[in-house]
């Protein structure tokens, strides 16, 4: 014991740096790859008021792209309204029943984002207060960006599609090709298209889209576009590399949207199961 | 040099947590400030005091950067690993509590050989462990090579910026 303790007394630094480690390696395991949402909220609030400011002051050398893309934005929501009165002229019966109805849409700036990690995640400006809750859905101008993870009253945190933890189910192209889109940790401009069997025919440059099978997403929200079709792997499946439509190194406005009937729904398929 | 010491602190840290904080230059070089501070200033044999510091400034830097732990274990690591390589690498009669451990000092390489192994250790750990990934070996190595010497270029450049001329001098 003796021996024990002038071993102990003459390393001290040594087992004081071992001690420090494991609580380093303790710290990166446990939380890694969902870093705890606890640790998140406490920080979140003192973090997120810096990365604001920081995010206010960088927004003004980017308000030429950000006004474009209001521009671009402004457009594409005419064109949807002039469609949606269209069809509100000739088919009556279905408007009750519109994609429009059942979700509930908050926009929000996007505050931090990461891209080079395994599992990246993004802040947004808005929080419980404005009704922002997990598991909703995050929309960019052109497509998918991810869910919410964790909320504080101000601020959130999303999973990015470029998480490998984010598995999305969809659908290839005109035909519907039932599928699902993950991130391999790769690249950050390649996502994987994951359970396609191989008598199916895909094309390079199908559009990939969500599918309705999960209530988390709007159906038919592009995510990404096909670049690479590969028949001849080993496994029963194609392997399939796509393209995100959003481009997420330049995310700054992004559309909370919230399925309404998402409950709904759950219960009904849980009591279904039972 | 305390007042120059805790500037240098405070510059180099807003410049890690605020500016640098994961901005990745061509897709692969992280410019990491604060290791200016940990591997430049002076040096005191078995203290308990900068390590502890060096862990909990790598845990702040671990809050901003959403990566808990590997700023902390990165940071720690280097100031443990110099505890040991400044008296391996320096004769008895150059190390002393007050002095600086800079390039005015040393010499452009002398400096180097005492500051790149510190660099590489620190980006090494910040590579494997923020990127989860040890594929593509060889791409790895050259991308905390490239990142290690492009952070001792910053090393010199933070040391002329931040350094005054008295204070390069007067430990000499």
């Amino acid at each position: 014991m003796q021996i024990l303790i002038r071993i102990l007394a003459k390393n001290k630094y040594v087992f004081y740096f071992f001690f420090l480690a494991l609580i380093s390696f303790i710290s990166i395991f446990n939380n890694n790859p969902y870093y705890s949402s606890s640790y998140f909220n406490s920080s979140n609030y003192i973090i997120g008021k810096i990365f604001q400011t920081r995010s206010l002051v960088s927004s003004y050398f980017n308000l030429n792209k950000i006004n474009n893309e209001v521009m671009n934005e402004n457009f594409f929501l005419k064109k949807q309204l002039l469609e949606i009165n269209r069809s509100q002229y000739n088919y009556k019966d279905s408007v009750n029943n519109s994609y429009y109805d059942i979700y509930k849409v908050i926009n929000a700036k996007i505050i931090n984002n990461s891209v080079h990690k395994k599992n990246n995640y993004f802040t947004l400006d808005k929080g419980e207060l404005d009704g922002v809750k997990v598991d909703q859905a995050v929309l960019g101008f052109r497509g998918i960006i991810g869910k919410i993870h964790s909320v504080s009253s101000n601020f959130a945190i999303g999973h990015s599609l470029l998480s490998s933890k984010l598995i999305i189910p969809s659908s290839i192209g005109e035909s519907n090709v039932i599928s699902s889109v993950t991130w391999f940790g790769d690249s950050p401009h390649i996502l994987n298209i994951l359970y396609v069997p191989k008598h199916l025919n895909i094309n390079k440059g199908d559009t990939v889209y969500t599918s309705s099978f999960e209530s988390v997403f709007p159906e038919r929200i592009p995510i990404s576009i096909i670049k690479k079709v590969d028949k001849n792997s080993n496994s029963n499946f194609q392997e399939i590399e796509s393209y995100p439509i959003e481009n997420f190194y330049s995310i700054y406005n992004v559309y909370l949207v919230e399925n309404k009937m998402k409950n709904e729904q759950k219960l009904l398929e849980e009591n279904a199961a039972k | 040099m305390l007042q120059n010491k805790i500037v240098s602190f405070f510059i180099v840290f807003f410049l890690q947590a605020i500016l640098f904080e994961k901005t990745y230059f061509f897709n692969s070089v992280v410019f990491s400030p604060i290791i200016f501070y940990f591997i430049v200033f002076n040096y005191n044999k078995n203290s308990f005091s900068e390590l502890t510091f060096a862990f909990f400034v790598g845990i702040i830097l671990d809050i901003f950067n959403d990566s808990l732990g590997i700023y902390s274990l990165a940071i720690s690591l280097m100031v443990f690993i110099r505890n040991y390589w400044i008296p391996f690498y320096f004769t008895f009669d150059r190390i002393s509590s007050n002095k600086l451990y800079n390039s005015y000092e040393l010499g452009i390489q002398s400096f180097f050989i005492y500051s790149f192994p510190l660099i590489f250790i620190f980006n090494s750990f910040l590579y494997i462990f923020e990127l989860y990934s040890i594929s593509f070996l060889p791409i790895l190595i050259l991308k905390i090579l490239l990142s290690s010497f492009l952070n001792f270029i910053l090393i010199l450049i933070l040391q002329l910026l931040l350094l005054s001329s008295e204070t390069r001098y007067d430990w000499s």
